[in-house]
């Protein structure tokens, strides 16, 4: 704040009327530039009252700054990572040394590859470290790296299957974007079809098709961020964002704004539905007193088209309508596309949340981010499969003996068929199956580390189950031992 | 000029500015860390009646009802902001009053006829009145009567009306000082006993004499703000006699439980609630939901935008909803479980009562004017379910209250005939009317019923 005011006023009233005293004080006559200093830093200070009390140029300015550079430091856990891509530190969990030789040698294997080479063996695990075959739901895994712009198919003992890569530049080289923004340098979502092809958001800088051969497709530059849903007639859902000046939010400032686009199966845009027009023209309108005027006002993080299993206990819930979750005001959203309306909302319950989706029950999962502290002030998140309309709890996972679940950001989750629940711990690169009753049956932490001691691991932006028969006719051959990181 | 004079003019201005910048920065830094001085009024205009509006700055009084261990370690800001919070309330009046007054509408085959009984920002006290506007019967007790010798805090003189009250089928009537205390007066406006906690806004008499009340205390909280004090609210029960059973701190409900998240929307200090309704619930919707079950309590959470169900046993808040309304008060379970609540922003200027589901959240009915038939009220507000199907809406800053049928129709509407104001051209709040039955027990009133 400090740093940021003294830089800062260098124009408007203050300037002007110093310059006026300038003028008058040769005049005046030897002034001393000191007691002109004083004069000068009295009257500062002096005008600060007003502009603090009512928000008047420059502390306005200033303050809605701050606020924006607050904003831009998610977690407050980035850091600068040595290599592209998004890395958090990564946190040791009470499970080393509990690891069977095979799992070491290929952890060695493993630390050998990719960006990692050449960095101390961290004393670590990585890879599959928990499989109970009983307990587990088995299926092929699509992972979501930020080691690069990568996703991977993977068994349940780790094995890489298949993998996608495009590098940004390569869809558009002359992209207005910073050449090491981070955004170009992962994906943060992708989808998997049964031919093969992936879909794959670079986050806030575009969506773009892939055939099995890593192949583009197409490429759509919209400013798809977060997330993807695909309808079963290829139709694609996807959030994005804009930068405009709202004066009815921030009248000097820009905001950025989400909306949901629906886009053909050949990437065409359909149409657009601002997020901010369906809130104030819904009932729900106070929610966004919940906002705070400056940045990226909603960060909308999820988008789920639902299929109307609950439109018989509110006709907000009917097919069609799309579930999102509005990061930034904390609230979870039901929007009539077609009304292009907010028609249901829930928050309280939840805090920089995630992935909310409908189970086959009824009852909503969702990830929590800050579910609050555990027993000595360590900051837990929580997956909760909740009532959405009793707000009743019916499970949460919070953690086990090994520590807490925590991710200050990402974070998914994904009921089983068999009942147990797949939660990927982003910031931590952990995905692990849990039961019903809080047993770890499966568990994967990402081999990709970073820093001069890979004490930093790649974030793992999600892990998807696919079903045990997803067809996998297209993949050409085993491809047992084939590393992930070339 | 010559080229020194220029570069000393150059010079002199650089070391302005950045002398005024030093001084700006100096001056936001205090400003944030101590809070804003007093040496410039806040402006405050008549018919702004938001709470917290500060007042004069007598020291001291607040020892009397704030923690004592705290208060000799307080600075005199502290206590003066203190003494505002303790001086929380509303204006008796605060909208030109217009020529129509008492009951112009009563469609007699349509209504749902009763008696009413009713609170005015321009006396403490209430009345009961029939459905053509004659007075039955009227309490009334000033402050100075019901607290002799207590000093009220500067700053609420002006509150010396009840914000609500409670009429016992005996004649007795319960009433609230708005944030100064409650009190019980006989049919003939003896003092029966006063509480001098300060209570506020809404209170609820159990079948069994108990009373639930709303009450606030000025604390330091560190927590919430290093050094202003904030009004921390409670729900304090009390014996019928009005003995202090229990208290349980809203605050701490909230931030105890899983619906912490909602605090995030509280004000940074002073009046971080100002909670202003709570029903105890009969457990009607506990086959639904077991947040709903017989004892837990419904409140309404002004600056919170929240209507939340606190369990009164484990002191956590238990359920909770935002979003479909602002500023909101008197969120009420109808008998068949679904929930009335006067939303008073529910857009530019006007207010609305929703009859919600208040699981699926879908709305049934809304009431919220028409074309010619304006409905805002900023602050207060009240509404009520008749047996009929009509509700009975309060549209206080505006000294209205009116019956509407569920197809928007007002059958009675009632202006109140009081006025506010130091010479009287404010029509005077009205806080509530509530529609008693018919059968009313009125056979302790001096004179003869209607």
């Amino acid at each position: 704040m400090l740093a940021a005011a003294a830089a800062a006023p260098t124009s408007g009233k203050g300037v002007r009327f110093d310059v006026a005293g300038v003028h008058r004080a040769p005049r005046a006559g030897r002034l001393r530039p000191l007691t002109l200093a004083a004069a000068a830093f009295v009257l500062g200070f002096a005008y600060s009252l007003p502009a603090v009390r009512d928000g008047l140029f420059p502390y306005r300015q200033l303050a809605s700054l701050h606020a924006l550079l607050g904003e831009r430091t998610p977690g407050g856990s980035a850091r600068e990572a040595p290599v592209p891509g998004r890395w958090r530190p990564w946190r040791p969990r009470g499970r080393a040394g509990e690891l069977t030789p095979e799992q070491e040698a290929e952890i060695r294997e493993l630390m050998a590859i990719g960006y990692v080479a050449g960095s101390k063996p961290a004393p670590a695990v990585a890879g599959v470290i928990v499989h109970d075959r009983a307990k587990s739901c088995g299926g092929p895994n699509l992972v979501v790296s930020g080691h690069g712009p990568v996703a991977y198919l993977m068994d349940m003992d780790g094995r890489v299957l298949h993998q996608w890569t495009y590098d940004f530049w390569d869809v558009w080289p002359n992209a207005d974007v910073p050449a090491r923004d981070p955004d170009t340098q992962f994906w943060r979502r992708a989808h998997v079809f049964e031919n093969g092809d992936l879909l794959a958001i670079y986050d806030w800088l575009g969506l773009i098709k892939l055939d099995k051969d890593s192949n583009l497709l197409w490429a759509y530059p919209g400013t798809c961020h977060h997330d993807l849903w695909v309808a079963d007639d290829g139709t694609i859902y996807t959030l994005e964002q804009e930068a405009a000046v709202i004066p009815r939010i921030n009248p000097t400032r820009p905001v950025l704004v989400d909306f949901i686009a629906v886009l053909s199966p050949g990437g065409r845009l359909i149409r657009r539905v601002p997020l901010l027009e369906a809130f104030e023209r819904s009932n729900y309108a106070a929610l966004l007193h919940r906002m705070r005027p400056a940045g990226d006002v909603f960060h909308t993080n999820t988008i789920e088209v639902l299929d109307g299993r609950l439109a018989l206990r509110s006709p907000a819930f009917r097919e069609g309508n799309v579930l999102v979750c509005v990061r930034n005001i904390e609230t979870i959203a039901v929007v009539d596309l077609d009304a292009g309306s907010v028609v249901w909302a829930l928050a309280g319950r939840w805090s920089r949340q995630h992935q909310p989706t409908v189970l086959d029950n009824g009852h909503m999962l969702v990830f929590n981010n800050e579910a609050g502290a555990d027993a000595v002030g360590e900051p837990v998140s929580e997956v909760i499969e909740i009532d959405p309309f009793t707000q009743e709890v019916f499970w949460s996972y919070r953690g086990g003996e090994d520590g807490p679940l925590y991710s200050a950001t990402c974070g998914s989750n994904q009921r089983l068929s068999n009942g147990n629940t797949l939660i990927t711990e982003s910031d931590n690169g952990r995905a692990f199956e849990v039961t019903p009753d809080k047993e770890i049956v499966w568990e994967f932490v990402s081999p990709y580390r970073a820093g001069e001691h890979g004490e930093l691991i790649a974030t793992l932006l999600e892990v998807e189950r696919l079903p045990s028969d997803f067809p996998l006719g297209w993949l050409g051959g085993p491809r047992d031992g084939e590393s992930p990181g070339n | 000029m010559s080229q020194s004079a220029i570069r000393r003019c150059v010079f002199t201005t650089v070391l302005l500015l950045v002398a005024f910048s030093v001084g700006f920065v100096a001056g936001v830094f205090v400003w944030k860390r101590h809070g804003l001085p007093r040496l410039v009024p806040l402006p405050r205009p008549v018919a702004a009646r938001r709470p917290g509006v500060p007042a004069g700055a007598p020291p001291g009084r607040w020892r009397e009802v704030g923690q004592g261990t705290a208060s000799r370690e307080l600075t005199d800001r502290q206590r003066r902001e203190m003494e505002d919070l303790a001086a929380l309330g509303y204006l008796s009046g605060s909208r030109p009053g217009g020529a129509a007054s008492g009951v112009t509408v009563h469609d007699t085959a349509r209504v749902f006829g009763g008696l009413n009984f009713a609170t005015s920002g321009h006396r403490p006290g209430a009345f009961l009145m029939d459905m053509d506007g004659r007075v039955l019967h009227e309490w009334t007790c000033g402050f100075d009567k019901a607290w002799p010798g207590r000093r009220m805090p500067r700053g609420a003189e002006s509150h010396d009306f009840w914000r609500r009250a409670y009429l016992f089928e005996n004649g007795d009537v319960l009433g609230i000082y708005e944030g100064l205390g409650l009190i019980k007066l006989d049919k003939e406006s003896n003092v029966l006993w006063s509480y001098d906690g300060l209570c506020h806004h809404d209170l609820f008499v159990t079948d069994d004499g108990l009373i639930y009340v709303l009450e606030r205390e000025p604390k330091i909280i560190p927590e919430i703000h290093s050094d202003r004090p904030v009004a921390e609210d409670f729900i304090t029960i009390l014996s019928a006699d009005g003995r202090v059973l229990r208290r349980v701190s809203l605050l701490r409900a909230f931030a105890e439980s899983e619906y912490r998240a909602l605090l995030a929307k509280m004000p940074e200090a002073g009046d971080v609630f100002h909670t202003n309704t709570l029903e105890l619930l009969q457990g009607r919707l506990a086959g639904v939901s077991s947040a709903f079950r017989a004892g837990n309590v419904l409140v309404s959470v002004l600056w919170l935008d929240t209507v939340a169900v606190v369990d009164m046993e484990t002191e956590s808040v238990v359920w909770a909803l935002t979003g479909l309304w602002r500023q909101q008060h008197q969120p009420t379970i109808l008998d068949d479980g679904r929930m009335l609540v006067f939303d008073n922003e529910a857009g530019k200027g006007v207010s609305r009562v929703l009859e919600i589901d208040p699981f699926t959240q879908q709305i049934f009915w809304e009431y919220r004017g028409g074309p010619g038939r304006p409905f805002y009220t900023s602050t207060c507000g009240s509404c009520q379910r008749l047996p009929n199907g009509n509700t009975l809406i309060t549209e206080s800053d505006n000294g209205r209250a009116f019956e509407v049928t569920r197809d928007g129709e007002i059958v009675w509407e009632f202006i109140n005939p009081h006025r506010a104001g130091e010479n009287g051209e404010l029509i005077a709040t009205l806080f509530e009317v509530v529609r008693l039955p018919r059968d009313f027990p009125l056979d302790w009133m001096p004179v003869e019923g209607p």
